[in-house]
C-alpha cells in the first residue's frame, strides 16, 4: 500500500497545476496512465481566453457574457464569473512560469481571435500552445517534491461513506494493483472523445475518471453534451485548430461556395462551433460535401505561404503527413470530430466533487479540468476556455485540497475495493470469452458517432442506446491474447473500453431525455431551445435496474436566457 | 512498388498465392522480460498499405493480428512524443510517417536503440528523463515578477522557438552514436532543452546554465554527426542548438559577458 | 537488459544504421582520420629506417616510393587527407555557429572541392611520371 497525503489522478494541465500547489504544503503523488507530458492537453493549439486587452480593450465582463451566450445559458453563471475574472491573472501566473506565449509588437502576450469570442483575447504560443503550457507547468513540478507515478492506470476510487480514502491503480510496468492511501484525491483525468469513432482526441483519452466516478455510485452531469470541432481533418478526425479561421481561413463545400454565408451571415467562419459544425453536417447531408462525399473544404491559400509558416506550422505539417495535401496550394479535406466533453464529474466552484443535485459534497474528493463540470461550459464550450478552466480550476482545486487537509486525517482504506480492482484486473487479463475487446469499440465508436452525433433523434438515440446495452453484456464475454504482466496493453485498453460502454449509456440516455435543441445537443425532432422546461442541469445515477436522471437548476446572475444569434 | 530486387527479399510464396504485390513486410523485434526468451523478430504481412502511418500499420497489427504485440502511443498526431521507434535503422514517430513512404516493402521495426529495453517497442525512458532532469529544464527567475506579463521582444521569442517545440520523443537523443557509447553524455534533448532556456532572457541562471553544460560530458561531447538534427519529428536542429550553446560559451569565457 | 551501450552496442548499431548525410561524414572522418594516423606511423617507421641505414639505402627506398603502386597509395592518402581536412573545416564551421541548418549541402561541398583536388593531383602526379 502507498501512502500520501494527496493523490492526483491525471498529469494534464489540471492535474499538474493542481500538483504544483498542493505540494507546496502537502505530501503529493501524481498517477498517470501517460507520462504527464503525453497527456492530451499537449495537443490544444488554439489558444487560452483571457481578457488581457492586449490587442483591443476588453473586460471580464464581456468575456462573461460571451461564454454565457456560448454555453447556450446552461453554464452556472457563478462559476463563469470566476472563471473570466480570475483568467488575467492566472495566464500572468503562466507566463510567469515561463510559457512560450507568442508576442505583440510591444512584447506582450499577443492575443487573437476566436469563434464565439466578440475580442481578440486568445492567448497563444503559434499553434502550440497546449503543448508550451504542459511542458512548463510540468517542468515547474520537478524541482518540488512530488512522487511521479508514471504508466500508472487508476482503477477505482476507494469512497465509503461518503469519504475519498484514496485510489487503487495498476502498474502497467509490472501488472501489479496497489492501493495508493490518502487524505484526499483529485481527479483530473481528461475528456472522453474516444468514445467516438471521428474525434480529435488522444487514443488514451477514454475519460476513465468518469468510470471510476460511476462505479463508485457517484453521478455524471450533463453529459449529453459533446461538442463536434468543425475542423477535423478527414477520416482522421484529427484536429486543425480553430486559429485557422482566427487567422482568416474560409470554408467551402464542394462546389466552392463559402456556405456559412448561410447559417451565421455576421460571424462566418468565426461562429462558435455548434453552429459549423452542423452547418457542415447539413451541407454534407444535402450532396453539397467535396466530391459529393461526408466532407467539405478548409482554405488557407489565400493566407499565403509565409503566414502560414509563422501562425499555422503545426497545421501545415499535420495536413502533410496525414492527408498528404499542402494547405498553402491545396483545400484540405475536413469533417466535424467529437472533441470536447462540456459534461462531467459534478463540482462546485472550488472544484468539490458533490454526489447529488442538492450539492451534497463527498468529502477529500475533487476534480479539474476535462472530466469535471463545473459547469462554466454548458451546453456548448467556447474555444480557449477549456485550457483556462483546466489551469484554472487545477489550480482552485488544490486550494480547496489545502483547505480540506487542515482539518483532514487518514481514514481507513476499504479493503474490498482493492480486492474488486485486483479481481478485475485479474478477470481480463486471464479473460478467454469469444469477444474481442477492439471490435467491441468500434462497434461503439461506430454507433455513438452514426446515432448520437452532431444530429440527434429519438429513434437513433434509442437504437443507440439498445447497442450500448448490448455491448456491456458482450464484453463479460471478452477474450484476451496477452497474458504477460509486463506493459500489456491490451488489457489496459480493455479497462478502457469497459469504462468508455459504462459513461456512454449515460451519454445516450440523457440525450434521449432531454427533448431539446441546446448548444451541441441537437435533436431534430424536438426543433428550438425549451427554457420552460430544460434550462437545468442533468444529474445521472448509474442505477442496478438502470440510469437515474435527476435536474438540477442552472445559476444565473447577470444574464437571464436570450435567443442566441450569430 | 516492388522492383525485381525488392521481390527477392520477400516471401514470394505470400505473393503468388494471393496474386498481389503492393505487400508490406513487418519485422518487428518481440521482447517480454516477463518470459526468459531471448528477444525474437517476428513477422507480419500487411497487404494494403496505402494511406497508413506506421501507427495505423501497428494498431491494426495488435487488433487483427497478434494482440500481443507492445508499443505505445497516444496523440496519433505527432505532438505527444509517445510512438517514436526506430524504422529500418532510422528513428521517427511511428504516428506520422505513412508506411508507403518509406519506399520499401521489408519494415524492421525496433524500440529506440540506446535505452534498456522494456517489452516489445517499449523503451525504460528513465535514463532518458534522469539526463533531462539534471539540467533544470524550469525557468527560473527569482526576481520579483511585474504585476502583467514580463515584457518580450518578438526577436528573443523567436530565439527560443523551435527549442522549445521540443516533444521529448527521445528520437534525437537515441539516434546519437556518442550516447550509445556513453551513459553519462547529456544527449541532444537534454542539451536543446538547457538551450531553450539560456535564450530565454526571463531565466535568471544564464551563467549556471552554461557551466552545468560546458564539460565533457556536455555540449564538448558532441561530434557533431546530426543524426539527431535528422532524426527529430519536429524539425528542430538539436545540433545547432548544441552549437549555439558552445559559441555561446566560447563568447562567455572569451568576454565574461553573456 | 544490458548491453544498450557500450563499444560493443556502438559497432553493433553503426553496423545498422541508416546512413544519413551527416552520419556517412562523421564515418568518413573516423576512418580517415585512423588512416591518416596509420599512415604517419608507418611514415616515421620508413624515415627513421633510412636515418639508421644512410648510403645507398636511402636511394633505393626513395626509388621504391616512387613506382607507381606506392603514388597510388599516396594519392589514396591525399584523399584522405583533404576528406578530413575539409570535414574538418566544416564540422569548425559548426562549432563557429556557422550554417548548421545547411549541413548536408555543405558535406557535398567539401567533397567536389576533395574531389576535385584529389583529380588534379592524379592529373599533376600523372604528368610528371608519365602515365599519360
Ligand atoms: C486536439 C485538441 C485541441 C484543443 N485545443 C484547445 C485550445 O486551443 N484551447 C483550449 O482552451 N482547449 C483546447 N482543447 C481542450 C483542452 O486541451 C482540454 O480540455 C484540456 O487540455 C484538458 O486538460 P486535462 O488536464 O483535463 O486533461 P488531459 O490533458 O487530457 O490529461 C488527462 C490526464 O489523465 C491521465 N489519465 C487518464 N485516465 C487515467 C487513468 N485511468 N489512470 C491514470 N491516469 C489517467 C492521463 O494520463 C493524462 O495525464 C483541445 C482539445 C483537443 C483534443
Ligand atoms: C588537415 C587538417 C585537419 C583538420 C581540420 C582536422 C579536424 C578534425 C576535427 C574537427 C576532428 C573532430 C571530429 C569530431 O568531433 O568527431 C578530428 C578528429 C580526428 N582527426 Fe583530424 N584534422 C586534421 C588533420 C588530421 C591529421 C593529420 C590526423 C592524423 C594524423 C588526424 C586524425 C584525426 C583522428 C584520428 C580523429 C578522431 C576521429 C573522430 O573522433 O571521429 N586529423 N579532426
Ligand atoms: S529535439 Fe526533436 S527528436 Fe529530440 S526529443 Fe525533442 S522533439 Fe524529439
Ligand atoms: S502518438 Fe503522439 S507522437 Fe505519435
Amino acid at each position: 500500500m502507498k501512502k500520501h497525503d494527496v493523490i492526483i489522478v491525471g498529469g494534464g494541465l489540471a492535474g499538474l497545476r493542481a500538483a504544483w500547489k498542493v505540494s507546496e504544503v502537502a505530501d503529493t503523488a501524481v498517477v498517470s496512465k501517460l507520462h504527464p507530458l503525453r497527456s492530451h492537453t499537449g495537443a490544444a493549439q488554439g489558444g487560452i481566453a483571457a481578457s488581457l486587452g492586449n490587442e483591443t480593450p476588453d473586460s471580464w465582463e464581456e468575456h462573461m457574457f460571451d461564454t454565457v451566450k456560448g454555453s447556450d445559458y446552461l453554464g452556472d453563471q457563478n462559476a463563469i464569473e470566476t472563471l473570466v475574472k480570475e483568467a488575467p491573472k492566472t495566464i500572468y501566473d503562466l507566463e510567469h512560469l515561463g510559457v512560450a506565449f507568442s508576442r505583440t509588437e510591444e512584447g506582450k502576450i499577443a492575443q487573437r481571435p476566436f469563434g464565439g469570442h466578440q475580442k481578440p483575447r486568445s492567448c497563444y504560443a503559434a499553434d502550440w500552445t497546449g503543448h508550451t503550457l504542459l511542458h512548463t507547468v510540468y517542468e515547474q513540478c520537478i524541482p518540488k517534491t512530488i512522487a511521479f507515478y508514471d504508466e500508472w492506470f487508476a482503477l477505482s476510487l476507494a469512497v465509503r461513506d461518503g469519504v475519498c480514502r484514496g485510489i487503487v491503480a495498476l502498474d502497467i510496468r509490472t501488472g501489479e494493483v496497489e492501493a495508493f492511501h490518502s487524505k484526499a484525491v483529485i481527479l483530473a483525468t481528461g475528456g472522453y472523445g474516444r468514445a467516438f469513432k471521428i474525434t480529435s482526441n488522444a487514443l488514451a483519452n477514454t475519460g476513465d475518471g468518469l468510470g471510476m466516478a460511476l462505479r463508485a455510485g457517484l453521478p455524471l452531469e450533463d453529459m449529453e453534451f459533446v461538442q463536434f470541432h468543425p475542423t477535423g481533418l478527414y477520416r482522421q478526425g484529427i484536429l486543425l485548430t480553430e486559429g485557422a479561421r482566427g487567422e482568416g481561413g474560409y470554408l467551402v463545400n464542394g462546389d466552392g461556395d463559402r456556405f456559412m454565408r448561410n447559417y451565421a451571415p455576421e460571424k462566418m467562419e468565426l461562429a462558435p462551433r455548434d453552429v459549423i459544425s452542423r452547418a457542415e453536417q447539413t451541407e454534407i447531408d444535402q450532396g453539397r460535401g467535396g466530391e459529393g462525399k461526408d466532407f467539405v473544404y478548409l482554405d488557407l491559400r489565400h493566407l499565403g505561404e509565409a503566414k502560414i509558416n509563422e501562425k499555422l506550422p503545426q497545421l501545415r505539417d499535420l495536413a502533410r503527413s496525414f492527408v498528404g495535401v499542402d494547405p498553402v496550394k491545396d483545400l484540405v479535406p475536413i469533417q466535424p470530430t467529437a472533441h470536447y466533453s462540456m459534461g462531467g464529474i459534478p463540482t462546485t466552484v472550488t472544484g468539490q466533487v458533490i454526489s447529488d443535485e442538492k450539492n451534497a459534497p463527498v468529502t477529500g474528493l475533487f476534480a479539474a479540468g476535462e472530466c469535471a463540470c463545473i459547469s462554466v461550459h454548458g451546453a456548448n464550450r467556447l474555444g480557449t476556455n477549456s485550457l483556462l478552466d483546466a489551469a484554472l480550476f487545477g489550480h482552485k482545486a488544490a486550494v480547496a485540497t489545502i483547505e480540506y487537509l487542515n482539518e483532514a486525517d487518514f481514514h481507513p482504506f476499504p479493503e474490498e475495493v482493492m480486492i474488486e480492482g485486483v479481481t478485475r484486473v485479474k478477470w481480463v487479463r486471464e479473460a478467454n470469452g469469444r469477444e474481442s475487446a477492439p471490435k467491441l469499440r468500434h462497434e461503439l465508436q461506430e454507433t455513438m458517432t452514426q446515432k448520437c452525433g452532431v444530429f440527434r433523434d429519438r429513434e437513433k438515440l434509442e437504437e443507440c442506446l439498445a447497442k450500448v446495452k448490448e455491448l456491456q453484456k458482450r464484453f463479460d464475454d471478452i477474450g484476451i491474447g496477452d497474458r504477460s504482466k509486463s506493459f500489456n496493453t491490451e488489457v489496459t485498453e480493455a479497462l478502457e473500453t469497459q469504462n468508455m460502454l459504462d459513461f456512454s449509456e449515460i451519454i445516450v440516455y440523457g440525450a434521449m431525455q432531454r427533448e431539446e435543441c441546446r448548444g451541441a445537443h441537437w435533436r431534430v425532432d424536438h426543433p428550438g431551445r425549451d427554457d420552460e422546461n430544460w434550462l437545468k442541469h442533468t444529474i445521472a445515477f448509474q442505477k442496478e435496474d438502470g440510469i437515474e436522471l435527476r435536474y438540477k437548476d442552472v445559476v444565473i446572475t447577470r444574464y437571464p436566457p436570450k435567443e442566441r444569434g450569430y | 512498388m516492388i522492383t525485381a530486387l525488392t521481390l527477392q527479399e520477400l516471401d514470394v510464396e505470400n505473393v503468388v498465392l494471393r496474386g498481389v504485390i503492393d505487400l508490406v513486410v513487418f519485422r518487428i523485434f518481440r521482447f517480454d522480460p516477463a518470459r526468459n526468451d531471448a528477444p525474437t523478430f517476428q513477422t507480419y504481412d500487411l497487404p494494403d498499405t496505402a494511406g497508413m502511418t506506421i501507427l495505423d500499420a501497428l494498431i491494426h497489427i495488435k487488433e487483427n493480428m497478434d494482440s500481443t504485440l507492445s508499443f505505445r502511443r497516444s496523440c496519433r498526431s505527432a505532438i505527444c512524443g509517445s510512438c517514436a521507434i526506430c524504422a529500418n535503422g532510422k528513428n521517427l514517430l511511428a504516428c506520422n510517417t505513412q508506411v508507403n513512404d518509406l519506399k520499401k516493402v521489408r519494415i524492421t521495426l525496433e524500440p529506440l536503440p540506446g535505452f534498456p529495453m522494456m517489452r516489445d517497442l517499449v523503451v525504460d525512458w528513465e535514463p532518458f528523463f534522469d539526463q533531462y532532469r539534471s539540467v533544470k529544464p524550469y525557468m527560473v527567475a527569482r526576481s520579483t515578477p511585474p504585476e502583467k506579463e514580463r515584457i518580450q521582444d518578438q526577436k528573443t521569442r523567436k530565439a527560443y522557438d523551435e527549442a522549445a517545440q521540443c516533444i521529448m520523443c527521445s528520437a534525437c537523443t537515441s539516434s546519437c552514436p556518442v550516447v550509445w557509447t556513453d551513459g553519462n553524455y547529456l544527449g541532444p534533448a537534454a542539451l536543446t532543452k538547457a538551450w531553450r532556456f539560456v535564450a530565454d532572457d526571463r531565466d535568471e541562471i544564464t551563467r549556471e546554465r552554461l557551466a552545468m553544460v560546458n564539460n565533457e560530458e556536455g555540449v564538448w561531447r558532441c561530434h557533431t554527426i546530426f543524426r539527431c538534427t535528422d532524426s527529430c519529428p519536429k524539425k528542430i536542429d538539436t545540433a545547432g542548438s548544441i552549437e549555439s550553446l558552445r559559441k555561446k560559451i566560447i563568447w562567455h569565457q572569451l568576454t565574461g559577458r553573456i | 537488459m544490458a548491453g544498450h551501450s557500450g563499444l560493443g552496442y556502438y559497432l553493433r548499431r553503426v553496423l545498422r544504421v541508416s546512413l544519413e548525410t551527416g552520419t556517412m561524414a562523421h564515418l568518413l572522418h573516423r576512418v580517415t582520420g585512423l588512416l591518416i594516423v596509420v599512415y604517419l606511423f608507418l611514415h616515421i617507421g620508413a624515415m627513421s629506417y633510412t636515418y639508421f641505414d644512410a648510403g645507398s639505402g636511402f636511394d633505393d627506398l626513395m626509388a621504391t616510393f616512387a613506382s607507381t603502386p606506392f603514388l597510388i597509395v599516396d594519392l589514396v592518402l591525399f584523399a584522405g587527407v583533404m576528406i578530413h581536412g575539409l570535414n574538418g573545416l566544416r564540422i569548425m564551421l559548426f562549432d563557429m555557429g556557422y550554417f548548421s541548418r545547411r549541413q548536408k549541402e555543405l558535406f557535398w561541398v567539401m567533397m567536389a572541392i576533395a574531389a576535385t583536388s584529389v583529380l588534379i593531383a592524379t592529373w599533376l602526379v600523372g604528368a610528371a611520371h608519365g602515365w599519360w
